[in-house]
């Protein structure tokens, strides 16, 4: 029996493979194409590259709702000389060349705009050196965080824990994401990179930090001016990270935990302790959790997940504390409760057994470990298949008003009343960094991909909560810059609005224009007259 | 300088805040200057810096910082150009309590934040041998601090620097938010505001920031453990900070430390250093009181095993005093009339080996390895070490100035070919660092370089010859 | 068309829901994130490791799926190479199913038998086997009457002629290797010695239909599972076990929607009469081994605890755990009938798990599946590896020798 649906498009063999095509392009021209796949294969080995449509239909499209684009080439280079290999024949043919980590993009980065070569790094996943005793790890871009998190914990340490998936990729998190780590105690994101080395689009390697010369890792940036974080936040626009020292953090022997929670909800509340909590600094990971994400992340499966929710009070403080002994894990854990208890009467504190008892039965997500391992998996796509996310930094104090307002604002549109946001919906979270001196608020909204109602709901909903913030001035937690430029009305516009990132964007502009001449690294923009212009088809 | 470009620039800066002439610009030179092309600004806002250095811009004359009480291009006198000094800009705009920082101007001392934090229960980390009083100029230059050890190593968020354009550059969440939203480190794409760090000003003259503050907890102690031998000092040193113990940690010999805790007073210096053992393990604990003496049990415990014998009495409290302000380089050139030091990160278990190497150099340059100061501070919980070695001498003796500036150079040669790795080069060690670094990175410095300032008239020279 | 034994299954554009859902989160490459320890054993997905490519993972072929269905592609040869590589070890669905209620196996399943449905599965990669089994009923080739030979002179009944409680339907591969003769004499052995009484179809039994099963032929499949329960039938059995995963796995899921029989696997039975005390092991076995959870019978059916159960009992016997065990095991290389077209990809894969039984340093590998023993033995006899490899009644015999 053949499928029922679209059965009559299957037959008639009506292949629309979605590219998006320029009129008249320079780029990604099909002679061209059919040299540098010849070349390619020649420089990484006939089985590293491919243009056949089943594999290349892996990377045309991400969690995200940005339109299907299939890349016309992918290679997967084994070494930096391959990704420079793959910068020359691109710059020589004139083909793109959008690099791929581990493709766990929420928002489309690697999906390549108009075709051309997806380089998917996972080839090269090499823990080159792990070092407990001077904290650091060398490694490749295939590396993810549930090899190194495991790496790690053989020397006695942690790296950075993200609510990401496992198999996220620890660099491109490190370079496009990785701020909501819960220990913000040792930094967040580009306090992580050590030195990197990167291949820039004219196929030239730049090593930074100690890498620049050798040197020994010195958990301080320099020589000079800190290069290290360049390619944070340039979306491979700038060349492709092949290497990059991340600094891991001293795992302590001993652990202990408190559950403060509170069933009123009065964010406002619940972000002064959390404030008072980070700037007393001594925990090891600090969040707040509302109980829809508290379900999502111990929750065994959907059903476990509303049924944690629903057991859990409104608002929760993760908090968890190391100690070279119990005695001072214990003790660290003892005073936080009682400054809470003296200054929130109102909360309660849960009985750690009571959260044990919740994951008893779970087969995949075991309580204790997960305290240990927070980055577990992507839990907060599943509720409904896909997942919004809006990624905001304030200050704490701004933070709740902001939020409010943003309920409001998607919660009326996406279909809720204003009382606490469905688990089935949205869920926010809060988290300090740095002592609390600013804070990291995410809220995710839930979707179907496949249902259409449901994604134009959530979408405007999503939309409208990120306008709010925005207004408000939040400022948003992944710099989009280095994609947003070039979009006509925002650059008309970015100098009223925001006019203290008219240096900032001009130098970038420029420094891509130097860096990558003939405009091939995650090609975005036409090259006019000593401005980029985004594309317009 | 002709006499109108100096006019034009009193226009905009204001009479009494540009000065030329040898005896007006002296004080930022070590050696004596008997005359220079130099004209002084102090601008007193940031539209005056703003304007001097479009001025300048234009006119294609060179603007050089200050970017410590002693400047280090000893032939900048020669030159021609204007020479900033920021300190007129001493404003304290805001100390926000609530949220750890405060926000300041580049002319605002570590003795005027100390006072006004101290009113607001507050308090700042401070460099172990700062060049500059100026926090702002300390935190973006990277200074190592006292209290690397347990807090993320840099201490700033948010800057403005003016760039050669007299356009100005802003960094972090500032670039999209208004003042008093997130301060928040990262630009809005590609980080290129760290490339400030560190720069010797060669892309802009930062004159506004907002730096990191720290709570004063209910409780403070301050231990010390003499040894007698580096390894097990070392070791203590790498276990409390690993353990996140302590707040401040340094390890010193009797050298350094008689230096520095001798106020200045060349006499005492002796008389400090018989009253101490050859290696002192120096610790803060601050916080809540349970915890402080949990602390200080662990470490008293950990020292014991270790060998040390703890410090008591007056060198205590000397230390505990000491800890209390910044520590600056140049206060060390009383005791011999100048100091000359090398500076740079290695990992603890390599320590001994770079001040052998030090030593080794000094020795065959005639100075006795016992003179030397020597200071370990741990960065970030242990992951490396910032180890410094100071020579001190006297410059009036050609030779023994001469012995200083080889020891210092063989030595950072040696280092350098062994990993030792050199964060904020300088001069020729900047010259030396650069020619090992892979090209590229020199190359991104350079583009970068003449994106924001084509004309190349920003300090000029400063970090790396020709740039 | 041949009569249709089991129920109507599902085709592939039923599973859209999963195959649009899927976020790309590729846990599916992956061993439980919390039970990993070792960064040397985070993979877990055969074909992706090897080949690396998207499609090669089960977020890849998730993606074919829709792909094809929204016409954006059609079948090319990468792609069969992609599908006919993928060992259906189903860690992946272990993965998704949990976090997202995502079914990546079954979609690849569908995959295939869509393959076949439209003609493009690379039927001519295993001509071998559609020959083999046209003449002999075996996709090994080997005739009826030498596929009954390793029983004789043992005293097992024939099911179809004598009565007896149980059949022990012996599946593909014991009886037509060498070198797993003795492992299928010594079930024979075992079950003898624990007073189960068992017959055998012998000559009468023809392919379980696994591996056309699993390769999507579900027309051809479904031939021999007719000709199977006919003869079950005749033998007037209710009761079957067999010592083969992957005869298991068809018979359970799909061999009981046609007939009332209940199938056992061969470690259940030996665990019940363990548990019982009906069989005492007592014999020691100095042994430092290791237990490899074939797919089928661990992962497919949840059947971890019943082996152990085995191995624990016995004196003297060290169990070992694989880094990657249980849930979290990996392929011995010889699932999806991948070895029939990909033999050196096969075999790559069963050495990683050599690999990995040394590295904890087990001196055998213990394992319950005709399937990965032949995998292991002949990979160990290429490398020269100094590791044994038993089936689980092999051990279990040399404890019960004298003590019952």
């Amino acid at each position: 029996m053949k499928s029922r649906i679209r059965k009559e498009v299957r037959e008639r063999r009506v292949v629309h493979r979605p590219y998006i095509m320029e009129k008249d392009p320079a780029h990604n021209r099909s002679e061209n194409l059919k040299r540098a796949l010849s070349e390619l294969k020649e420089a990484l080995g006939e089985e590293w590259v491919s243009d056949a449509p089943s594999i290349l239909c892996g990377y045309a499209r991400d969690q995200s709702f940005v339109p299907a684009t299939y890349p016309h080439i992918v290679c997967l280079p084994g070494s930096t000389e391959d990704v420079q290999a793959i910068y020359r024949i691109a710059n020589e043919y004139l083909i793109d060349v959008m690099p791929y980590g581990t493709g766990l993009s929420t928002i489309g980065l690697t999906i390549p705009p108009f075709g051309g070569i997806l380089c998917d790094l996972r080839r090269m996943d090499r823990i080159i050196e792990i070092d407990g005793e001077n904290m650091f790890a060398i490694i490749e871009p295939g590396v993810n965080f549930l090899m190194l998190q495991a790496a790690a914990q053989r020397v006695g340490c942690r790296v950075l824990n993200p609510s990401t998936s496992a198999t996220a990729g620890v660099i491109s998190n490190h370079l496009f994401c990785n701020i909501n780590t819960m220990a913000s105690k040792y930094g967040f994101g580009m306090d992580s990179i050590i030195d990197v080395e990167a291949v820039l689009p004219t196929g030239e390697i730049l090593t930074t930090g100690p890498a620049s010369y050798g040197a020994v890792k010195g958990h301080v940036p320099g020589p000079g001016p800190d290069l290290s974080c360049f390619f944070r936040y340039g979306f491979g626009t700038l060349g492709i990270v092949t290497k990059m020292t991340v600094r891991l953090y001293p795992e302590p022997p001993y652990h202990q935990q408190i559950f403060p929670a509170y069933e009123e909800d009065k964010l406002e509340v619940m972000a002064e302790a959390l404030h008072m909590v980070a700037q007393d600094n001594l925990t090891l990971e600090l969040a707040h959790l509302m109980n829809s994400f508290y379900g999502i992340f111990i929750g065994d499966n959907n059903k476990e997940a509303s049924k944690v929710a629903e057991l859990m009070p409104r608002h929760n403080l993760l908090t968890i504390f190391g100690g070279a002994t119990q005695e001072e894990a214990d003790l660290k854990a003892e005073i936080t409760k009682k400054m809470l208890e003296e200054k929130f009467p109102m909360f309660d504190f849960l009985p750690k057994e009571a959260l044990l008892d919740l994951t008893e039965d779970n087969e995949f997500v075991n309580f204790d470990k997960w305290v240990k391992y927070f980055n577990v998996t992507v839990r907060v796509q599943r509720v409904r298949g896909s997942f919004m996310i809006g990624a905001l930094i304030d200050k704490l104090g701004n933070m709740v008003g902001v939020e409010r307002m943003m309920r409001d604002a998607c919660t009326n549109q996406i279909g809720t009343t204003n009382d606490p946001l469905a688990p089935d919906d949205a869920s926010t979270y809060l988290q300090p960094y740095h002592m609390g001196r600013a804070a990291y608020m995410e809220y995710d909204l839930y979707t179907n991909q496949a249902d259409k109602d449901d994604l134009i709901r959530i979408l405007i909903g999503y939309g409208r909560a990120t306008a709010t913030a925005m207004s408000q001035g939040m400022a948003i937690a992944a710099g989009p810059a280095a994609i947003e430029k070039g979009i006509p009305m925002l650059d008309l516009a970015t100098p009223v609005i925001r006019p203290n990132m008219v240096q900032f964007l001009d130098a970038y502009v420029k420094m891509k224009m130097i860096l990558d001449p003939n405009n091939i690294s995650n090609r975005r923009w036409e090259y006019d007259t000593g401005q980029m212009k985004k594309i317009v088809l | 300088m002709n006499g109108k470009v100096v006019k034009e620039i009193a226009k905009i800066c204001g009479d009494g805040n540009v000065y030329t002439g040898a005896r007006a610009l002296s004080r930022y030179f070590r050696d004596r200057l008997s005359s220079t092309d130099l004209v002084l600004v102090m601008p007193q806002t940031p539209e005056q810096i703003s304007d001097t250095v479009r001025f300048c811009y234009e006119n294609e004359i060179p603007v050089f910082s200050v970017k410590g009480r002693y400047m280090e291009d000893g032939t900048l006198p020669s030159k021609e150009g204007i020479l900033i000094d920021l300190r007129n800009m001493s404003e304290i705009k805001k100390i926000d309590r609530e949220n750890l920082s405060a926000y300041i101007y580049a002319g605002v001392t570590f003795a005027d934040l100390k006072e006004k934090l101290a009113k607001e229960e507050m308090k700042i980390l401070y460099p172990v041998s700062g060049t500059t009083d100026s926090v702002l100029r300390s935190y973006i230059d990277r200074e190592m601090l006292l209290g690397s050890t347990c807090n993320r190593h840099l201490q700033y968020s948010i800057f403005h620097a003016v760039l050669a354009t007299g356009e100005m550059w802003v960094s972090g969440s500032q670039q999209i938010t208004e003042e008093g939203h997130a301060d928040f480190r990262e630009d809005q794409g590609p980080q290129m505001s760290p490339f400030f760090g560190a720069s010797q000003d060669i892309f802009g003259i930062p004159f506004y920031g907002v730096v990191y503050t720290y709570p004063i907890r209910e409780e403070r102690k301050v231990v010390a453990y003499s040894f007698d031998n580096l390894k097990d000092a070392a070791n203590l040193v790498y276990k409390v900070s690993r353990s996140e113990w302590c707040f401040e940690a340094f390890l010193a010999n009797d050298r350094f430390l008689s230096v520095t805790f001798s106020g200045g007073a060349r006499e005492n210096v002796a008389q400090t250093k018989k009253k101490l053992k050859q290696w002192v393990a120096v610790f803060s604990f601050e916080h809540h009181r349970e915890l402080v003496e949990l602390w200080d049990r662990y470490t008293k415990d950990a020292a014991r095993e270790l060998g040390g014998k703890e410090v008591k009495g007056q060198t205590l409290e000397m230390i505990d005093k000491a800890l209390m302000s910044p520590w600056y380089f140049f206060d060390r050139d009383f005791y011999r009339g100048r100091c000359s030091r090398v500076c740079g990160f290695q990992y603890f278990k390599n320590i001994s080996d770079v001040f052998s190497t030090i030593e080794e150099q000094a020795a065959s340059n005639g100075f006795k390895s016992q003179e030397i100061g020597k200071i370990i501070v741990p960065a970030y919980f242990g992951g490396s070490a910032y180890c410094e070695a100071d020579i001190y001498y006297n410059p009036e003796n050609n030779r023994e100035a001469d012995s200083a500036i080889k020891t210092v150079r063989n030595s950072y040669e040696s280092l350098i070919e062994d990993g030792f790795f050199v964060d904020r080069p300088q001069g020729d060690v900047a010259e030396l660092v650069f020619s090992k670094t892979n090209p590229a990175y020199v190359r991104l410095i350079k583009i970068f370089k003449s994106i924001v300032d084509p004309k190349g008239l920003m300090n000029p020279d400063q970090l790396i010859k020709g740039v | 068309m041949k009569k249709k034994i089991t129920a109507r299954r599902e085709v592939l554009a039923e599973l859209r829901e999963d195959f649009s859902l899927c976020g790309k989160c590729k846990l599916c490459q992956a061993v439980m994130a919390q039970q990993c320890e070792d960064p040397r054993f985070w993979r877990n997905c055969p074909s992706g490791t090897r080949f690396r490519y998207e499609a090669y993972y089960a977020s890849g072929k998730m993606e074919i799926a829709r792909c094809l269905e929204l016409a954006e592609i059609e079948h090319d040869e990468k792609m069969k190479h992609v599908l006919y590589t993928c060992m259906l070890c189903g860690s992946c669905e272990d993965r998704c199913y949990p976090v997202k209620q995502l079914h990546p196996l079954w979609v690849i399943e569908l995959l295939r038998e869509q393959a076949f449905e439209d003609g493009w599965a690379p039927i001519e990669r295993f001509s071998n086997i559609y020959e083999n089994l046209e003449k002999t009923g075996n996709p090994y080739g080997v005739a009826p009457e030498k596929r009954e030979e390793w029983s004789k002179g043992m005293g097992v009944k024939n099911a179809i002629e004598e009565e007896c409680e149980y059949l022990l339907f012996v599946g593909d591969d014991y009886p037509c290797f060498p070198s797993l003769i003795p492992k299928i004499q010594s079930i024979a052995r075992v079950l003898k010695l624990a007073g189960v009484d068992f017959g055998i179809l012998g000559k009468h039994e023809v392919s379980s239909g696994s591996a056309l099963f699993l390769i999507g032929d579900r027309d051809r499949f479904e031939e021999f599972a007719a000709k199977n329960i006919e003869n079950i039938e005749k033998a007037g059995i209710k009761k079957i076990i067999t010592p083969d995963p992957h005869s298991y796995a068809v018979l359970k899921e799909e061999y009981t929607k046609a007939s009332d029989i209940e199938v056992y696997h061969l470690s259940e039975i030996l665990a019940d009469l363990i548990s019982k005390e009906t069989i005492k092991p007592g014999g020691k076995v100095n042994m430092k081994a290791t237990y490899h959870d074939p797919c089928r019978l661990g992962r497919r059916h949840g059947k971890f605890e019943e082996p152990r159960i085995i191995l624990r009992s016995i004196p003297g016997f060290e169990l070992l755990e694989f880094p990657r065990s249980r849930k979290n095991s990996l392929c011995c290389g010889g699932g999806g009938s991948v070895f029939f077209i990909e033999p050196e990809f096969a075999k790559w894969v069963t050495k990683e798990r050599i690999f990995e039984a040394e590295y904890i340093g087990a001196e055998a590998i213990i394992t319950t599946c005709p399937i990965c023993e032949r995998m292991f033995m002949e990979a160990i006899e290429e490398t020269q590896k100094n590791i044994a490899v038993y089936d689980l009644a092999e051990v279990l015999e040399k404890s019960l020798q004298g003590v019952i």
